[in-house]
């Protein structure tokens, strides 16, 4: 999904399916005494491993020397371009200081604590990505 | 753009993470947050963008509690000026064409 919606994949991609489904699996193989069995999803670390990995496809069919520039390439005409980007930091540091923002949450937070529990059981004290997903799809959010 | 959001609101460190299942998953103060990023996400590229944050949090309050069937305890009651610019030129006889003129 990642390399469909980059932009990786398509027709004009720098390369195909199968030499990026390779750069995933030697990816997942190369750590693999630190996840369990048939697991397929990638950690931030093993995911910058890809990018490097797909540099060096790249690199082997453009005939460049340097990988490090085919990383760079690869990053700024492929990946970022294409890239949602968020500032944690600066809407984190403004909520924190906005009295009236922590008010808010402060005064209604048995609310919030029920809404909260209303994902949670015994066995479950998380809410999950589907479950944000269909509250946002429930509250017909914009995002 | 959700899921960047439900990223942007976990405090873990996900590369030290054995169980993969918690890159999904919120604790509570994490789904406070994420609450909150949504909103802010929601009234993004809006006419209601530029508002303060409080503003957007305590009128989307409601419609965050209704699928719970909760209401919110608190609110500010607060609208957005550019709504109530609007209303002030309804009742005024002021159209904002006449206001810019």
């Amino acid at each position: 999904m990642f390399t469909q919606e980059a932009g990786l994949i398509s027709k004009a991609g720098p390369t195909n399916e199968l030499s990026l489904m390779k750069c995933f699996t030697e990816t997942i193989v190369s750590s693999i005494n630190y996840r369990q069995t048939g697991e397929k999803s990638v950690s931030r670390s093993e995911f910058l491993e890809v990018l490097v990995r797909i540099a060096a496809v790249m690199q082997a069919t453009s005939g460049k020397s340097n990988l490090g520039e085919t990383l760079k390439q690869l990053l700024r005409e492929t990946v970022f371009k294409k890239a949602k980007k968020t500032a944690r930091s600066e809407f984190l540091s403004m909520l924190v200081n906005d009295a009236k923002s922590i008010e808010l949450l402060q005064k209604n937070c048995t609310a919030l604590w029920q809404a909260y529990n209303y994902f949670t059981h015994d066995k479950k004290n998380k809410v999950t990505l589907e479950e944000c997903v269909a509250l946002a799809r429930h509250c017909q959010l914009d995002v | 753009m959700l899921g960047v959001v439900f990223a942007e609101s976990q405090t873990i460190e996900v590369d030290i993470v054995k169980d993969k299942e918690r890159m999904f998953q919120l604790s509570y103060s994490e789904f406070v947050y994420f609450l909150c990023r949504m909103t802010q996400a929601h009234y993004d590229d809006t006419p209601y963008s530029g508002e303060p944050f409080w503003v957007k949090l305590d009128n989307m309050i409601v419609f965050l509690l209704d699928p719970f069937d909760l209401k919110p305890q608190f609110r500010f009651n607060a609208k957005f000026s550019s709504d109530a610019l609007h209303s002030f030129h309804a009742t005024s006889g002021k159209s904002s064409v006449a206001t810019e003129d």
